[in-house]
């Protein structure tokens, strides 16, 4: 039994409230009772111990959230400032478990200091917010739970083959591909023949997907491409398709490709859904992607339930919120017709 | 729906299409109010299937790239792509008509020519001058040059300044390089540049990334062409490149003394030197002979000549953060042409003349061009440049010295959309010619959508024509081998003034997405005056010729008019079935003085409404099977109409096309074996020359990409 078991079990307890339920006691023995208060007594004085070696301090009872960002630019910044105000907010709600304790959230950059911050036992919960920041808690070879937040999900399986944290989990920072074809459906509904370009980051095979594109009642022309083959595979594709579906991934859409690949779509009059704000402003016809504000909250809620559901990490996840967006000037000028994003958002939310 | 757009791969095309495309700057379009869908999170249950989907080779990969794969990848910014710089355009938003074919239908045409493929395109005449020597024009009035229109490759005007039309034959350019041609039926030097006249050919070559590999092509024929098509296509770090060569054989009309051949090379490279700079670089040279003359004319005789061109070209382009771009653009054309004609005269018994069209030509053309939004709802491109032309022909112009042209021009294109219904497009270009007085082309179109897919176009132009070489000076008379003057066959004795065009044009677009039709129709009223006219002029001397009856001058007499509807109908009707129509009806006046006598007065005209066809229209049919194989037919008609000097009257003809082709995989190549039927119906119809027969020809092409 290590400790963070151990932890896990003393929070667990504490949050639970340590009454036990009405129907313990129910025709219960003496022996019994007396077990009880043995496991009880054995639990009380684990507890004093860790009480007074790991935390400290007398704010015990606040649960504790470290998070650590990749860096200090503007869109870690967002994402914890959204996390704050989602976690402020539902531990104002009064139907949260969160209600009577504040959470303490504590951000910091990856730093000199970040060794000393993170091994220290306080933390009940370390979020990461992108890969650096994953890759460096992995380093520290740190017990505390971890949510591994902003990476790319086919890159969850070596971030967490690395960690040394029993309980983890991830919010990934890219879009279910189901949702992406939701999109579709509820923006260009005429639009049948989905293309897909697979390089070698895409995170998901190609019989995987034909099958995912299958269900969603719509047809999938899948390649595999690279940097030397995407000019002709992109022409091949763009004329077997009715719009393609960018799949993030560096070595298919890059600085370099995006040129292409956008000016290809204006010929053929295909248009591109894209995986980033950047990728619409670009000239993908419409977009889904989570901005730096939906990962923070969706970040905040993960906490929330987190301390309020028995010190339990959701399952890893894509971000629970996202935006739509659509680029008119290529809309009008590929003659294609898509409603408003009011319309697209509220057919997404429709379809099941 | 095919051919709804215009491309912007070129810098005139960008330029045109800059002057009438209807934006939004950049930092007006994207987040201005994406949506949260705070409400309802869609849940991670049923969206995130792909989770088990990730596989330990990608996971095993991920280290070893040099790309970002982590949140990086999806917050920095991508360039610009879509600017207003790049778009294609919304055929209903532009000031003019126009044609567009693409590679699709290219290949389902059946031609062997590119010239070939302007019969897609209604109000355009092709004609066959002999071997594999074509030419075009829009509403007739042509000769073998057709010198009234502008031919531009990537931007590079192929207008040659000394017989001032296009040598289509010279052109190292392969139908299977060509991405699209946009064919502006119109004049439209605001936005082109001169001479475009009666309309413009921008033809757009393909992107050597979407070429890559290697293509080895071969045709025959019945006419005995031979043709050998070899090209490789691929990238070198950060330079996308191309090389073509070609090599040809073809013994051309029966009835005609017209083999040829025409070698030549073509290399593109587009090279990326950064997100916002790139630098497009493209070279050629071509050889090749073509057999001359007819039997029985003593001094035209039958004989071999020997052309040989060359052309360099880079532009540099730069786009800016703010989506401006900016373009520096540099060319140079080179045409030698060999055609020395030694003779006996019947007169002049055993002495041998001379004479001969020998002519060598440089055109070197540097231009400055740049595009921006000041305001969400106005566009701007203007641009400036200058031009020097030299050209040598001793035996054309009497002269050893070159003559040399120089010009300067300035143009400004603007577009402003103040609502959604409501495109204007103003533009203007000023050009000035050495020795010649300054000309204004201005043109201003509104178009006007008051229902969805409907669009109301009224618009007006001018241009002009210069004067060739030839027209302004050409001075070729028969010798004797020792230099004594014979006879004099041309000569221009005054410079002509510039052709003026005067453009009127209403036309109407319906452009559905509902159902894959598009209809263009236009209706139009266009006035040239002056004209340039060729008249044999009895008053033409030659006071040291030893025959001195006049010559072949050029002169500014005659007028005309052409009004006329074009309509343009593409249906898809399957996905896999296309069909391309169009119609031309043109009604012409106007005359022009053919003969003039002793005095110099006019004796003699030409009614120019024989110059031009009534009627001319064009069927394009075409159907994709799903086990690959193309079947595709065309059928055209060009009515009766007198070619302008050498020319000869010419009836009306129908000629009908097949093609059946078929792709296939074999291994890692891709083959694509194509049978071509022209003039399936082996009507011995005439073009050009009364004597130029036609016969049906029976093309097979296999290529081999890999």
């Amino acid at each position: 039994m290590d400790a963070s078991y151990l932890a896990k079990k003393y929070t667990a307890v504490r949050w639970k409230s340590i009454s036990p339920t009405a129907s313990y006691y129910s025709g219960c023995s003496a022996a019994i009772i007396r077990q009880f208060l043995t496991v009880s007594l054995f639990w009380a004085l684990a507890l004093s111990i860790l009480t007074v070696s790991a935390f400290n301090s007398a704010e015990a009872a606040t649960p504790k959230v470290l998070i650590v960002k990749s860096g200090s630019v503007s869109v870690y910044n967002n994402i914890i400032n959204a996390t704050k105000e989602r976690v402020s907010r539902i531990c104002s709600d009064t139907s949260s478990g969160c209600k009577k304790a504040s959470i303490s959230i504590k951000a910091v950059s990856i730093n000199k200091q970040l060794r000393s911050i993170a091994k220290n036992k306080k933390w009940d919960l370390i979020v990461t917010v992108g890969t650096k920041a994953a890759e460096r808690i992995n380093s520290l070879k740190i017990n505390t739970p971890v949510l591994y937040s902003l990476i790319p999900s086919s890159s969850y399986p070596r971030i967490r083959s690395r960690s040394s944290s029993q309980s983890r989990s991830a919010i990934y920072i890219d879009q279910p591909i189901l949702r992406q074809l939701k999109l579709i459906k509820a923006a260009m509904p005429n639009r049948k023949k989905v293309g897909v370009l697979l390089g070698k980051y895409s995170g998901i095979g190609k019989q995987k997907l034909m099958q995912i594109i299958r269900g969603s009642g719509l047809t999938p022309v899948i390649m595999h491409v690279n940097r030397n083959n995407i000019g002709n595979r992109l022409e091949n594709i763009y004329s077997r398709i009715d719009v393609l579906l960018a799949i993030p991934d560096p070595s298919v859409y890059n600085k370099h490709s995006v040129l292409k690949v956008l000016l290809s779509s204006y010929r053929h009059r295909v248009p591109v859904i894209g995986y980033s704000a950047a990728f619409v402003k670009s000239g993908a016809a419409a977009g889904i992607y989570s901005t730096p504000r939906n990962i923070g909250h969706h970040i905040g809620d993960e906490i929330g339930k987190y301390f309020s559901n028995n010190m339990r990490l959701s399952p890893p996840a894509h971000p629970r919120y996202f935006t739509v967006n659509t680029n008119r000037r290529v809309i009008s000028s590929i003659n294609i017709k898509v409603p408003s994003r009011k319309t697209i958002m509220s057919r997404i939310r429709k379809a099941k | 729906m095919r051919n709804l757009h215009t491309e912007t791969g070129n810098w005139r095309a960008i330029l045109f299409c800059a002057t009438a495309l209807a934006v939004v700057p950049v930092s007006h379009s994207h987040a201005t109010d994406t949506v949260e869908a705070v409400t309802t999170p869609i849940t991670d249950a049923v969206d995130s299937p792909d989770l088990d989907a990730v596989d330990d080779v990608l996971i095993a990969d991920t280290g070893t790239t040099s790309e970002i794969f982590s949140e990086e990848y999806f917050f920095s910014d991508l360039p610009i792509v879509f600017s207003a710089t790049r778009l294609a355009q919304p055929v209903s938003e532009t000031p003019v008509s126009m044609t567009v074919i693409d590679q699709e239908m290219i290949q389902a045409s059946g031609a062997t020519e590119i010239a070939d493929l302007m019969r897609l395109v209604p109000g355009m005449q092709v004609s066959n001058y002999g071997g594999d020597r074509y030419f075009v024009t829009y509403h007739g009035r042509a000769d073998l040059y057709s010198r009234s229109l502008q031919v531009l490759v990537d931007g590079r005007s192929i207008y040659d300044p000394v017989i001032g039309g296009v040598s289509w034959t010279d052109l190292p350019l392969a139908l299977e390089d060509i991405n699209r041609i946009e064919v502006i039926r119109g004049s439209n030097a605001a936005a082109y540049g001169s001479n475009s006249f009666s309309g413009v050919i921008n033809i757009i070559t393909e992107q050597p990334s979407k070429l890559q590999g290697t293509l080895v092509k071969a045709s025959v024929s019945n006419k005995h062409t031979r043709q050998v098509l070899l090209r490789n296509a691929g990238v070198i770090g950060d330079l996308d490149y191309r090389l073509t060569l070609n090599f040809d054989e073809a013994e051309g009309l029966k009835t005609r003394h017209d083999d040829s051949t025409a070698n030549w090379l073509s290399f593109r490279g587009d090279y990326a030197v950064n997100q916002n700079n790139k630098i497009l670089f493209q070279a050629g040279y071509s050889n090749g002979t073509q057999q001359e003359g007819f039997e029985g004319n003593f001094w035209n005789k039958p004989r071999d000549t020997d052309s040989t061109s060359s052309f360099q070209q880079i532009k540099w382009t730069h786009t800016t953060d703010t989506d401006s771009e900016y373009s520096l653009h540099f060319f140079h054309n080179y045409i030698e042409l060999d055609d020395t004609i030694i003779f006996q005269h019947p007169l002049t018994g055993p002495i041998d003349l001379i004479t001969g069209f020998s002519y060598e030509s440089h055109r070197y053309e540097l231009e400055f061009q740049h595009l921006l939004n000041p305001t969400p709802d106005l566009r701007l491109a203007w641009g400036t440049g200058l031009r020097h032309d030299n050209s040598k022909s001793p035996e054309t112009l009497n002269q050893d010295s070159a003559a040399i042209r120089n010009q300067i021009h300035a143009f400004i294109n603007a577009e402003w959309k103040p609502t959604e219904s409501l495109t204007f497009n103003l533009g203007g270009m000023v050009e000035k010619y050495e020795g010649f007085s300054g000309l204004f082309s201005p043109r201003v179109a509104l178009n006007y959508s008051p229902i969805k897919n409907h669009t109301f176009r009224i618009s007006q132009s001018r241009a002009y024509r210069m004067p060739n070489v030839w027209e302004e000076q050409i001075d070729m008379m028969f010798r004797t081998t020792g230099g004594m003057p014979i006879y004099q066959l041309h000569k221009t004795t005054e410079v002509p003034d510039p052709e003026e065009i005067n453009t009127i044009e209403l036309g109407y677009l319906a452009a559905f997405e509902s159902i894959p039709l598009t209809l263009d129709v236009k209706l139009f009223k266009e006035k040239i005056k002056p004209v340039i006219n060729y008249a044999w002029d009895a008053s033409t001397r030659c006071p040291a010729c030893v025959l001195d009856d006049g010559a072949g001058n050029f002169k500014n007499d005659g007028k005309m008019e052409i009004d006329g509807f074009e309509i343009q109908l593409d249906l898809d009707i399957t996905e896999d079935t296309d069909l391309h129509v169009v119609y031309s009806h043109l009604d012409a006046s106007g005359w022009q003085v053919s003969r003039y006598g002793g005095d110099g007065l006019p004796n003699g005209e030409m009614d120019m409404r024989e110059a031009v066809p009534e009627e001319t229209y064009g069927i394009l049919l075409s159907h994709r099977f799903d086990n690959g194989i193309e079947l595709s037919s065309g059928y055209y008609h060009t009515g009766k109409l007198i070619w302008l000097d050498p020319g000869d009257e010419v009836d009306s003809y129908s000629k009908w096309d097949l093609r059946v082709a078929k792709k296939f995989k074999l291994n890692d190549a891709e083959i694509d074996v194509a049978a071509i039927l022209h003039n399936i119906t082996d009507d011995d119809y005439q073009e050009y020359y009364q004597v130029n027969q036609a016969q049906r020809e029976f093309h097979l092409q296999v290529g081999v990409r890999f």
